[in-house]
């Protein structure tokens, strides 16, 4: 590789705007939302309902808000996926609508980079597999392209 | 289905000229030409004078031809009478690399998109002699990936990866005639923006194209979304903007074949029909579709250890060496190869191969 290539041109150029993510409209989830949303959660896991407990959980996705809160709703989403018996998955994840399947993905890519979700990587790596044989490998390519994130 | 084997090496970017009887082909940092010789299309001139990858090739109505190349350069080319080709290089004015390029449909302007967040807009200047760019700088804050004109050949659209679709005015005094108004604007000045549009995920935009009559605008996101936007007034949200969340990996080219349906192709290497109105679009049907196709999936064969191998790591024991679809590899451009306001046929180019494919089911 020749050497003009390795300067960071970047920091020549006054008006660069590399780093300038755009902002995301934040969805206004609060801590309070979460909480709710995990007694919510708690109940209908309890009556059986891990489909029901599943789409309530990934309805509102905390996109824009702070990572605190970020990260109890994951909590409040692992939760569901790891309650949920094994031979449920396939008919949870086809009863969930496109939308709220991306934001799966996104959750399971996200909780397989945290320590307590990879504990439980098999269990996660199972509802991946669902969600790209209902979805189509277009959930992983959203998720990834989304700036949007949980 | 006319499938032109151009080898393997991969292609950036394919222009047939308005009669067919010339194919310009951009690979590495060369540019093939191909002339129809009636039953195919047989190599005649290379056009070397781009030190780096040429990132786009386009022939006007005039059969003159543009190339565009990450050496920041464009070129171009015109046919002298003893066959040889005379290059005139254009002055960009930019610090990184010429992304894509488009003649208007009138033939005398060019729009070069880069990576230095500019568009510059390219005329001719008689008295000197000389190619003129003048630069659309404002708002765009990231690299325009894709550049396509209006019918009228004086607006202009954008797609960049900051997730923007963008219209802009690419109006040139002295050049182009005052444009009739339509729902874009009505006073337009060159830079003028009449449209912004962006969608949530804010994924970076691959191609953008306008319907034949101007008055609606698709582009393809690299969420695999197709949307389509239809202007009200100028200064006034548009009447519609409607999206289609497709099945398919993302789309890196489309165009319009009329007003109701449009042509995406891209990472699944084979191009896709959508139709519809402002009330709503969705995807009609595949050209080329996989799932139907008869080509045998061809398996190489192997050896007992590969075939173990094959088994512990992928859990099969086939090895498929091509796809089920003409393209083997990714769709780099798609165009319209016949027809403007009904196109019939479109042509695509990615890997070493040109395919000419009918529109029809």
């Amino acid at each position: 590789m020749s050497s003009f290539r390795q300067i960071d041109v970047d920091r020549l150029d006054p008006e660069s705007v590399v780093n300038q993510i755009p902002e995301v409209a934040p969805s206004g989830v609060e801590l309070g939302d979460v909480q709710a949303l995990e007694s919510q959660v708690k109940q209908l896991l309890q009556s059986g309902k891990g489909a029901e407990a599943l789409a309530a959980a990934l309805a509102r996705p905390p996109y824009g808000s702070s990572e605190q809160v970020k990260d109890a709703q994951l909590k409040v989403v692992t939760s569901v996926l790891t309650t949920v018996r094994a031979s449920e998955i396939p008919t949870i994840v086809e009863s969930l609508d496109t939308t709220s399947r991306v934001v799966l993905v996104k959750y399971l890519y996200k909780a397989m980079g945290v320590p307590s979700g990879q504990a439980n990587g098999s269990v996660l790596l199972s509802w991946l597999e669902r969600a790209v044989e209902f979805g189509g490998q277009v959930a992983i390519v959203r998720h990834i392209t989304d700036r949007r994130t949980v | 289905m006319q499938v032109i084997e151009l080898g393997h090496e991969s292609i950036t970017d394919h222009s047939f000229s308005a009669d067919k009887s010339l194919l310009a082909v951009a690979r590495g940092n060369r540019v093939e030409l191909y002339f129809n010789t009636g039953s195919r299309y047989e190599l005649g001139t290379t056009l070397v004078g781009h030190e780096k990858t040429v990132t786009a090739v386009d022939i006007n109505i005039f059969n003159q031809i543009v190339t565009c190349s990450q050496d920041r350069n464009a070129l171009v080319w015109e046919a002298q009478k003893d066959g040889s080709w005379k290059q005139t290089l254009v002055l960009l004015r930019i610090n990184r690399a010429a992304t894509c390029v488009r003649w208007s449909p009138n033939g005398v302007k060019f729009a070069v998109g880069s990576g230095a967040r500019v568009i510059a807009v390219c005329y001719y200047e008689h008295d000197n002699d000389w190619w003129i760019a003048k630069h659309i700088k404002k708002p765009l804050k990231s690299t325009v990936l894709s550049v396509a004109w209006h019918p009228n050949s004086v607006l202009l659209a954008a797609a960049t990866t900051d997730g923007h679709a963008r219209v802009f005015s690419g109006y040139v005094k002295g050049v182009d005639e005052r444009p009739e108004p339509s729902p874009w604007g009505e006073r337009l000045p060159f830079q003028t923006m009449c449209g912004d549009f962006t969608d949530d995920s804010a994924a970076w935009v691959h191609d953008v194209a306008f319907s034949p009559s101007g008055d609606a605008l698709a582009w393809v996101t690299h969420d695999s979304s197709v949307l389509v936007a239809y202007p009200s007034a100028p200064e006034q949200p548009p009447r519609a903007i409607v999206a289609i969340a497709s099945s398919f990996l993302p789309f890196s080219s489309v165009v319009w074949t009329n007003e109701t349906q449009l042509v995406a192709a891209g990472y699944d290497c084979h191009p896709v029909v959508f139709e519809g109105t402002e009330s709503g679009w969705t995807f009609a049907y595949s050209i080329d579709d996989p799932a139907r196709s008869n080509k045998a999936s061809e398996v190489r064969e192997q050896s007992a250890l590969n075939m173990f191998r094959q088994l512990d790591l992928k859990g099969t024991q086939d090895v498929q060496t091509t796809l089920p679809t003409v393209h083997q590899n990714a769709i780099k451009t798609l165009r319209a190869f016949e027809g403007t306001a009904n196109v019939t046929k479109v042509s695509t180019s990615g890997d070493g191969k040109v395919v000419v494919f009918a529109v029809s089911e």
